[in-house]
């Protein structure tokens, strides 16, 4: 019987000091911006007690991720209605994509293609108030709390920035934002006024969308005029040691003496990575090139890349036909 | 009566179908100033590279000349271990791309693939060449993308019609030097 009293006793103190450690680091929060960016602090105060946690994120996030094979993941993004959309995108931005291929060298469609893929030309930009999606997994989400931390301070700083009121930006459950997507650290360092009408404009402002995807891709080294991605053989020995190495480019020279059987022509010094997808004929073989590895800082998948590149591919084949 | 009449449409029709395709093929051969007017196959005077017709192109038992510009035969699909490897073309073989392999005709050569059972259509590029030895009865070899979208996977033993496209029927010149 007093064992369960006791019990009882230490488990209410331990939730107790939990809630005061997380109570405690929202001040921490709130002292760091202060002391940093010189907030205000009952200003930071009274913004976050309008803050709303929103349990469905935290559903969200913790939901493991679906790992639809390549075959099942490609019709949803490379179909007749996305690429259609596509073309019809890029005709009412014509002139901007053209301006940013010439600013930054990156295809018209690769642009198109991820925004596409992001949230359907600007259709599906999320409904969720960056703040609440912030606050809720920079306090309440353990596992992944220093992240989103540091995007909840970028994301006060754009707001002092950009003028914006914070309570409004409108993102994904995660707190990507716009039309491309950005995360509050991404909008500060890639985000662009294109347009030059005084304000970075990622919600509503195609120019300044197109701009900041371009201007990303450039700064991750994007390579004018280079190959995406192209199809390789594989010694069948050679491919699980190839897998597992990091996912990102190695010189050719490299893979091919642990199997690559790259049968294309080689830009001398290239680098590429393996990639492997599950296709209805079984598991085929890419080489992805810098540019591959570029659009997977964007998001950090091959099928997501993949995606990007075939979806791309089919907009400008169409996009060609109407002009 | 009926069987006189039907066989007085039968004829009509064959007469107004000739006139149809006679049609088509000098507007075909206007579009591409073909001067030597070669009834079978359909190949553009702009080609760079001229093949030699193989021997196996006009085996009765092979394909079927509807008219002067299509042909039907029979098309079959390149297996997963063609992935990633170097057409004769030079050309790497892309399972998604919409490629095909052909006898005869010059590469970079567009051609419609109808199936004839699924009636869908698509267009592919010529970029490599049919084996002498083992792909004799085959008209053309699809990619796996191009087989997938006209059915040819499940109705594989059907037989498709294909025809010839002027070369910048897909491409203007500018875009094939893209990525």
């Amino acid at each position: 019987m007093m064992i369960k009293y006791i019990i009882l006793l230490m488990s209410s103190v331990l939730c107790g000091s939990l809630a005061y450690a997380q109570m405690l680091s929202q001040e921490q929060f709130i002292d760091e911006m202060v002391i940093r960016h010189d907030f205000d602090r009952n200003s930071l105060i009274k913004l976050l007690a309008k803050a709303k946690v929103r349990p469905n994120i935290l559903k969200a996030i913790a939901r493991p991720g679906e790992a639809k094979p390549w075959y099942q993941y490609r019709p949803l993004f490379v179909n007749e209605k996305r690429i259609h959309q596509g073309v019809e995108f890029w005709k009412n931005h014509a002139e901007t994509l053209a301006r940013v291929q010439s600013t930054y060298g990156v295809p018209a469609e690769i642009i198109v293609a991820i925004i596409g893929i992001e949230t359907i030309y600007g259709k599906e930009v999320g409904n969720f108030r960056v703040i609440d999606a912030l606050t809720t997994l920079s306090f309440h989400y353990p596992p992944r709390a220093h992240f989103f931390r540091d995007e909840l301070e970028n994301f006060f700083l754009l707001c002092r920035e950009e003028k914006l009121n914070p309570l409004n930006p409108k993102g994904s459950y995660a707190g990507a934002m716009g039309i491309g997507q950005f995360m509050p650290s991404s909008f500060r360092q890639y985000a662009i006024d294109f347009d030059k009408d005084g304000q970075r404009n990622i919600w509503s402002n195609a120019q300044d969308v197109i701009g900041s995807i371009a201007n990303y891709l450039n700064s991750y080294g994007w390579e004018v005029s280079q190959p995406v991605i192209t199809a390789t053989q594989v010694r069948p020995e050679a491919v699980n040691k190839l897998l597992a190495l990091e996912f990102k480019p190695y010189p050719l020279e490299q893979l091919e003496q642990q199997g690559l059987l790259f049968h294309g022509d080689k830009p001398k010094n290239s680098k590429g990575m393996l990639v492997d997808l599950e296709t209805e004929q079984g598991t085929a073989f890419w080489i992805g090139f810098q540019n591959f590895y570029v659009i997977t800082r964007y998001n950090r998948s091959k099928h997501y890349a993949m995606a990007v590149y075939q979806l791309a591919q089919e907009i400008a084949k169409n996009y060609v036909k109407t002009i | 009566m009926p069987w006189r009449f039907t066989n007085l449409l039968k004829k009509l029709l064959k007469i107004m179908s000739r006139l149809f395709n006679v049609l088509c093929s000098f507007l075909l051969m206007s579009l591409t100033a073909c001067t030597a007017s070669n009834p079978k196959p359909y190949i553009p005077a702009t080609s760079s590279v001229e093949q030699a017709p193989s021997p196996n192109h006009n085996k009765i038992s092979k394909t079927t000349h509807i008219s002067h510009h299509e042909i039907q035969g029979q098309a079959s699909w390149y297996a997963l271990t063609a992935h990633g490897m170097r057409t004769e073309s030079g050309e790497i073989y892309d399972l998604y791309g919409l490629t095909a392999a052909h006898a005869s005709l010059p590469f970079s050569t567009p051609i419609s693939v109808t199936h004839l059972q699924t009636g869908e259509q698509v267009i592919v590029t010529v970029n490599d060449r049919l084996s002498e030895q083992s792909e004799q009865n085959v008209l053309v070899k699809l990619s796996y993308q191009a087989a997938h979208q006209i059915g040819l996977l499940k109705y594989p033993s059907a037989q498709v019609k294909i025809q010839s496209l002027p070369r910048n029927h897909l491409f203007p010149s500018r875009l094939e030097k893209r990525e």
